[in-house]
C-alpha cells in the first residue's frame, strides 16, 4: 500500500493543499501551530474515520467552511489497483466516497491503513483509561474493519440504554437494550483481550530491548467480570454481562449510566507486578509507549503482509533521543511508508533517505521544498 | 423571518422549491429540477399532481388490522382467504411489508409497528403500533400461532424485536427473527465486513 497524493480542502486551519508523497518518506516541517499535525490528522482521517484527538466534528472544518474535504490516492501493492478516496465533513452525515462514487463505510475503509504516533500518546500508560481503550480499538480496526461498525452498534445500545436509564423507562424496554449491550459488549471485550494475548509477548520483548535495566513488563485486560476472560466463549461472556446488567439495574437507574460493559474496561501495565502508573519512571513509560506502538505495527504488518502508513508526529532532531526514531527505522525496515512533521529542518538531514520528500508548512499553506 | 415561516409572502419559485427540499432524499439540486419540470409542464400537470397528493392524504388511513397503509377498512393483505391466518410478519414500516411481499417468500399476515423503538428519538413502546398487535392477537377469531419480527438488524431494529419476543412468548406464541448474514447471489467480494461477520456469527450444520 502507498499513499500517492493528497488534497485538503478547509479542513482545519487548511484552506487548499495538493501534496505528492514519497513512496518511503515524506516531512513536513514547519514552526508550531501552522497546520503540520492537521495534515496528520487528515490522513488519519481517510484511513479510520475518527479524528487524531477526540473532538467534535465540527472542529475539523476551518473556521468559517461549510464542510471539510479530504482525498487520497492509494495504490495497493497487492493488487497494483489504484484507489481515490475521500472524505467530506459538513453539519449532515459524513459522504465517503471511493473511485468517484458514494459508498458505506465498510466499502471505504481498509484501502488505507494507518498507524499514528503522537506526543499525546505519550500519556498512555497515566492518563486515563478513555485513551487505552482507543489504543485497542483503533489497532482491532486496522486489523478487521467490522470492529468499527460492532464498536459504533455498542455506543449506540448504550446511549440508548442510558436515555432509557434517565427516563425512567420500563424494565421492559430496557431488558431489549440489555441484550444488545450484552451481546455486542462481550464480542469487544473478547476481542480486544485476545488482541492483547497476541501482541502481549511483542510488547514485553520490544520494552526489555528498549528499557535498561528492564522490569518485568505485564499487559492486563480488565473486564466487567472482574477476572481473566481467558478462552471463554463469546455466548457465555454475553450471558455473564447480562447478568451483570440485571442485577445492576438498580443501581444504573438511580446514577442514570451504565456501570457494566467494555466502555469502562481497562488495559492495566505492570512493571515487576507493580502498577505502571504510579511506579514507573518516566523513561520507562516513553518505553511502554514506544514498545506498544512497535508491537502494534510488527504486528499489524505480519497480518495484512504489509507494513501500515506510519503518521510520526512532531519529531525531533535529537534523534538518540528521540521516541520516534525507532518507529520509523522499524517501518523503514519493513519498506513501508512513513510521514514525519518536525519543527526542525535538520530532521529531513538526519533521517538521511534517498528519496525523501520535504514539504514547507506555513499559515496552512502546504509548499514542496528542493 | 416571519415571511419565511408562513412561506406565503415568499417567492412562488422559492417556495416550491422549499417544499421539494423538504422531502426525504431530495437535495437542492433535485429540488430546483423538480420545480422547474413542474413549472414547464404547465398549469393542468400540476393540478393533478395535487389532486393526487390531496386525494391520497384524506383517503389513506391505518388498515383497522395490520396497520397498513389502505383507502378501506381493512387492507388488500387482510381481506385475501389465501393468506395463511396463522402467521404474523411484524415490520418496521410499509416499505419492508412491500419489500417481502415482493419476494412472494411470506404468505401469511403482517403487522406493521410504523417505527422501533429509539430512545434517543423518543420513541418507546407506546409510539409504535404494539397495542394494536395485541388487540388483534387477543381477538377471539385470531389464529396466530407463529409471529416472525422481521425488523432491521439495526441497534434499533434488534432491540424492538428482543422487545417482542419477551412480551410474546409468554403468551404462548412461537416468536421467530428473520435471519441475517450474506445476500443470495452476493459475492463474498462485495459485501461488507460486518455482513460476512454476522453470517458467520450465524453460520449453521449443513443437513
Amino acid at each position: 500500500m502507498r499513499l500517492l497524493r493528497a488534497e485538503f480542502f478547509d479542513f482545519r486551519n487548511i484552506a487548499s493543499a495538493a501534496i505528492e508523497f514519497s513512496p518511503h518518506c515524506t516531512v513536513f516541517v514547519g514552526h508550531n501551530g501552522q497546520g503540520k499535525t492537521n495534515l496528520i490528522e487528515g490522513l488519519y482521517v481517510v484511513a479510520g474515520l475518527r479524528p487524531l484527538r477526540n473532538v467534535a466534528r465540527r472542529a475539523l472544518i476551518r473556521r468559517g467552511a461549510e464542510k471539510a474535504r479530504v482525498a487520497v490516492s492509494v495504490r495497493s501493492e497487492r493488487t497494483g489497483l489504484t484507489h481515490d478516496l475521500s472524505v467530506s465533513l459538513s453539519s449532515g452525515p459524513r459522504l465517503l466516497m471511493r473511485d468517484s462514487k458514494r459508498v458505506d463505510t465498510e466499502a471505504f475503509v481498509g484501502h488505507l491503513v494507518a498507524v499514528a504516533f503522537t506526543p499525546d500518546d505519550l500519556d498512555l500508560p497515566k492518563g486515563g483509561p478513555d485513551a487505552r481503550r482507543r489504543f485497542l480499538d483503533r489497532a482491532l480496526f486496522n486489523l478487521r474493519p467490522a470492529h468499527l461498525a460492532r464498536t459504533m452498534r455498542y455506543q449506540r445500545a448504550l446511549r440508548d440504554r442510558n436515555r432509557l436509564l434517565t427516563e425512567n423507562a420500563s424494565d421492559a424496554s430496557i431488558a431489549a437494550f440489555d441484550e444488545i449491550v450484552a451481546r455486542e459488549g462481550a464480542s469487544i471485550s473478547l476481542d480486544r483481550d485476545a488482541y492483547l494475548v497476541e501482541i502481549g509477548p511483542l510488547v514485553e520483548s520490544h520494552f526489555a530491548q528498549i528499557a535498561r535495566p528492564a522490569p518485568k513488563l505485564r499487559l492486563t485486560y480488565e473486564n466487567s467480570l472482574g477476572c481473566p476472560l481467558g478462552d471463554m466463549r463469546r455466548e457465555d461472556l454475553t450471558e455473564a454481562l447480562l447478568k451483570l446488567l440485571h442485577q445492576r439495574r438498580l443501581i444504573d437507574r438511580k446514577r442514570k449510566k451504565t456501570s457494566v460493559g467494555p466502555h469502562l474496561d481497562d488495559l492495566t501495565l505492570t512493571l515487576d507486578s507493580l502498577p505502571a502508573k504510579e511506579h514507573a519512571s518516566q523513561g520507562q513509560h516513553r518505553a511502554i509507549v514506544l514498545a506498544l506502538k512497535l508491537a502494534e505495527i510488527v504486528h499489524l504488518s505480519s497480518q495484512l503482509g504489509e507494513p501500515p502508513l506510519l503518521l510520526l508526529d512532531d519529531m525531533s532532531s535529537e534523534l538518540d533521543h528521540d521516541r520516534g526514531r525507532q518507529l520509523f527505522e522499524t517501518v523503514n525496515d519493513l519498506k513501508g511508508q512513513v510521514v514525519v512533521t518536525s519543527t526542525d529542518p535538520a530532521v529531513a538531514g538526519l533521517l538521511g533517505h534517498s528519496d525523501l520528500v520535504l514539504h514547507r508548512v506555513s499559515e496552512g499553506h502546504v509548499a514542496a521544498s528542493a | 423571518m416571519d415571511d419565511e415561516k408562513t412561506g406565503l409572502a415568499l417567492d412562488p419559485i422559492a417556495r416550491l422549491i422549499q417544499a421539494f427540499h423538504k422531502l426525504p432524499g431530495i437535495g437542492e439540486k433535485s429540488a430546483v429540477r423538480l420545480a422547474f419540470h413542474i413549472l414547464r409542464e404547465g398549469p393542468s400537470f400540476a393540478g393533478e399532481l395535487a389532486d393526487a397528493l390531496v386525494d391520497a392524504t384524506e383517503r389513506v388511513h391505518f388498515c383497522g388490522s395490520c396497520m397498513n397503509l389502505t383507502d378501506r377498512p381493512l387492507c388488500a393483505l387482510c381481506t385475501d382467504p389465501r393468506r395463511e391466518q396463522t402467521s404474523v410478519c411484524v415490520v418496521e414500516n410499509v416499505q419492508n411489508l412491500r419489500a417481502i411481499e415482493r419476494s412472494q417468500e411470506f404468505r401469511g399476515l403482517y403487522h406493521v409497528l410504523h417505527g422501533v423503538l429509539a430512545p434517543l428519538d423518543g420513541v418507546g413502546p407506546e409510539q409504535l403500533k404494539i397495542k394494536e398487535l395485541l388487540g388483534r392477537l387477543q381477538n377471539a377469531s385470531s389464529e396466530v400461532r407463529e409471529i416472525i419480527v422481521a425488523t432491521n438488524p439495526s441497534v434499533e431494529g434488534e432491540a424492538t424485536a428482543l422487545y417482542l419476543v419477551r412480551l410474546l412468548r409468554p403468551m404462548g406464541y412461537r416468536v421467530t427473527r428473520i435471519a441475517s448474514g450474506m445476500p443470495i447471489g452476493g459475492d463474498f467480494e462485495y459485501a461488507d465486513p460486518a455482513t460476512i461477520s454476522q453470517a458467520f456469527a450465524g453460520r449453521r450444520e449443513l443437513v
